[in-house]
């Protein structure tokens, strides 16, 4: 699967602890809120990094493994993401939504994280805007259904549901809290 | 992430693969934004040495210990299968091969890291090392350093 980065690491045949290194050095250059590919072949850089990100606070999205290459999707820590206040006030929760997708219902789901953390799960039939492409992009949503958006923990969609009811769309609800708590079927990207 | 965590290790061991895993785990915890700190004693003096001879006074002891001891981290022996520094060669040839950062790049990198590298006094004087022959821009300190960085540390290791 292709995923698109905003950054590329190389750290190709570096061996323990210089990936993390690395990464550590490369990742101060992202904005918040940015993804990162580390290209690593160290066996152990899967774990190395999936711990590191837990505990610095950045989020580790997901490894591809490519011909002997083990590609690391990390997304920097956004502070303004950690605050609770939302101001859309339509809000549904997960298991509301969860018992609409499991029934078929006739529902529209926009799911504004970047595409990097869309590839490795989404809910089915999701459709992926980030929230930074959502002023271009909006028109690809149909007015008439029932909106629900989604992020990683709410605050994203938050501002992308108050951005869709300037824009006139009627029944928009933000999902909270979001994907990080989500325990019904994903989808990836293949 | 406001309380900045803290790793401290004593470096004890003056072998090569025993000071290559300390500095490995210093560099892993920098990256990991600790503070890390590593205060070398008795053998683990000998990774901080200048690789070329510093002229400077000593009396006999003092210039017997200088000669028989490794001077610098490149110079360190294996604590096992080391043969005469054949097996120390041999590794080497190893981590080459598997890309493994060799003991005095890791040294470096540590430094870049702003690891804080800590020399024990009165382990210098015992040894007959003194501060012109040890790497510049590291700090000295007695036990009470160590202690001082420890006693709030979340990962303490003696190697």
């Amino acid at each position: 699967m292709t995923i698109t980065a905003n950054e590329t690491l190389d750290a190709k045949g570096l061996a323990c602890p210089m990936p993390i290194v690395k990464t550590k050095k490369a990742i101060t250059n992202l904005e918040p809120g940015q993804v990162m590919e580390v290209q690593a072949t160290d066996k152990g850089s899967t774990a190395d990094i999936k711990a590191w990100a837990e505990s610095t606070g950045h989020h580790y999205l997901g490894t591809v493994e490519e011909e002997e290459v083990l590609k690391h999707y990390l997304r920097k820590a956004d502070e303004a993401e950690a605050k609770e206040e939302t101001k859309h006030e339509e809000i549904t929760d997960l298991e509301e939504l969860r018992s609409k997708v499991d029934g078929n219902e006739d529902i529209a789901i926009l799911d504004v994280r970047e595409p990097a953390e869309f590839a490795f799960g989404h809910i089915p039939g999701a459709l992926n805007i980030p929230l930074g492409e959502l002023e271009e992009r909006f028109e690809e949503l149909a007015k008439d259904k029932e909106l629900h958006v989604v992020c990683r923990t709410g605050n994203r969609s938050d501002l992308a549901a108050q951005k869709l009811t300037e824009k006139g769309y009627k029944n928009v609800k933000n999902v909270v809290p979001g994907m990080s708590k989500w325990e019904g079927s994903t989808e990836k990207n293949n | 992430m406001s309380d900045q965590k803290k790793t401290t290790i004593v470096l004890f061991s003056g072998d090569y693969d025993k000071a290559m895993a300390a500095y490995i785990i210093a560099n892993g915890a920098a990256a990991y934004d600790h503070e890390v700190t590593i205060f070398h004693t008795f053998w683990g003096l000998n990774a901080l040495r200048k690789e070329n001879q510093v002229p400077v006074k000593k009396g006999l002891m003092e210039k017997m210990f200088g000669k028989m001891m490794p001077r610098g981290a490149d110079k360190m022996g294996l604590s096992k299968m080391n043969y005469l520094g054949m097996g120390q060669k041999m590794i080497k040839n190893v981590m080459k091969k598997h890309n493994a950062m060799p003991l005095p790049q890791l040294v470096e990198m540590a430094q870049e890291q702003d690891v804080k590298l800590i020399a024990c006094t009165m382990t210098m004087d015992l040894l007959g090392l003194q501060k012109d022959e040890l790497l510049d821009e590291i700090e000295y300190g007695g036990v009470a350093a160590y202690i001082g960085e420890a006693e709030d540390g979340n990962v303490s290791l003696f190697i």
